[in-house]
């Protein structure tokens, strides 16, 4: 507003400027020609203008033009404020949306990344499991075999030498005791089932 | 000749026993006849030399007798068949004279026999010609009894 009361002043000032300029160089001319008509009816303009465009017209005029500026900022203004209102909301939606879908776009990548990593880890672990559970049928089936075998073993040597042990126990309970008389006939009856082989067996060898 | 073996003489050291023995005997009866004796002076024999002779009907007096009696104990002694007979413990001698009996009555007369020890068998004996081994221990009894023990347990 203030701005343009100073550029309003400012040229009406220079208009009377021009004017007492004009006015003293025409004045200080000799009149030695007869005025014109059409000078006339310009001077006569001139002061018609510099009555009807008086001091205070002016300052009318300058208040409605500040009154008219002052409206068309107001609504240029107002204007404005609405299209960045609008902008500021459109903008926030336009973010809110982009931000929206970003994060959609990340989390559903992120999701598909951890269901690969949790399809991998069960599949993983169920590979794990397959081979843990066939080692184990393996060992299973290891010892088992180890088990009978040693079992077969010990029942095998123990079978073996069972008659050995029962012979120690008999030794050492009752050898002193046995009487060789008392053997005699056991003795005599085992040679006499094994006369013809030990009979053969002579002869063979002699 | 054939020589008959008292059961006394059971075993191969026996035999060379009498063997040597007799040939003591046999010089030192020849060198009192051919010193003149007058009795002829024979050494005393043990019984197994007397048995041996009494059994072979010999009178070890005549030369010729003992020297066939020698050239006989000679023979079997390097081919007598030998029996080797383990036992549990050390066996009396008339065990030992009733086994000879019954191998030399149903066998071969002139066997004799080698005897061992191995206290493992319990009882028993462990039989040894020169082919093979007969196992009659009361450890082989049990061992081929095993199934029975087995049950048992």
């Amino acid at each position: 507003m203030k701005s343009w009361s100073i550029i309003i002043a400012a040229i009406l000032l220079l208009a009377i400027i021009a004017v007492i300029t004009w006015y003293f160089f025409l004045r200080s001319k000799p009149k030695t020609k007869k005025a014109q008509p059409s000078q006339l009816l310009s001077t006569t303009a001139e002061k018609d203008v510099e009555r009807i465009f008086n001091d205070e017209f002016r300052e009318e005029l300058r208040n409605r033009g500040r009154l008219h500026f002052e409206k068309i900022i107001g609504e240029n203004a107002m204007f404005l404020q609405q299209d960045l209102r609008l902008t500021t909301s459109q903008l926030n939606d336009y973010m809110k949306d982009e931000i929206k879908r970003v994060l959609q776009e990340e989390f559903s990548k992120y999701e598909e990344s951890i269901t690969t990593a949790k399809d991998q880890a069960l599949d993983t672990i169920q590979k794990t499991q397959e081979v843990i559970e066939q080692q184990r049928l393996v060992l299973e089936k290891q010892m088992n075999e180890e088990a009978d075998t040693q079992k077969a073993h010990i029942i095998e040597h123990f079978d073996k030498n069972m008659a050995d042990i029962i012979n120690h126990y008999i030794l050492a309970a009752i050898g002193e005791e046995i009487d060789l008389t008392a053997q005699l006939d056991y003795i005599f009856q085992y040679l006499e089932e094994n006369k013809e082989a030990i009979l053969q067996d002579i002869k063979s060898g002699a | 000749m054939e020589l008959k073996l008292p059961p006394s003489l059971t075993t191969k050291q026996d035999l060379t026993r009498v063997h040597r023995e007799l040939q003591v005997f046999n010089d030192l009866s020849l060198q009192s006849v051919m010193r003149h004796d007058k009795p002829v002076k024979y050494p005393a024999i043990s019984d197994s030399l007397r048995e041996v002779a009494v059994l072979n009907q010999i009178d070890l007096r005549q030369e010729n007798a003992c020297k066939k009696l020698l050239d006989g104990l000679e023979v079997l002694k390097e081919k007598a068949i030998i029996i080797r007979i383990s036992f549990s413990s050390d066996p009396p001698e008339e065990i030992l004279q009733k086994i000879v009996i019954w191998f030399r009555k149903e066998i071969d007369q002139h066997i004799v026999i080698q005897v061992g020890l191995q206290p493992t068998i319990a009882a028993g004996i462990v039989l040894s010609t020169p082919n093979h081994q007969y196992d009659f221990s009361l450890r082989q009894h049990l061992y081929k009894n095993r199934n029975k023990l087995i049950e048992a347990l």
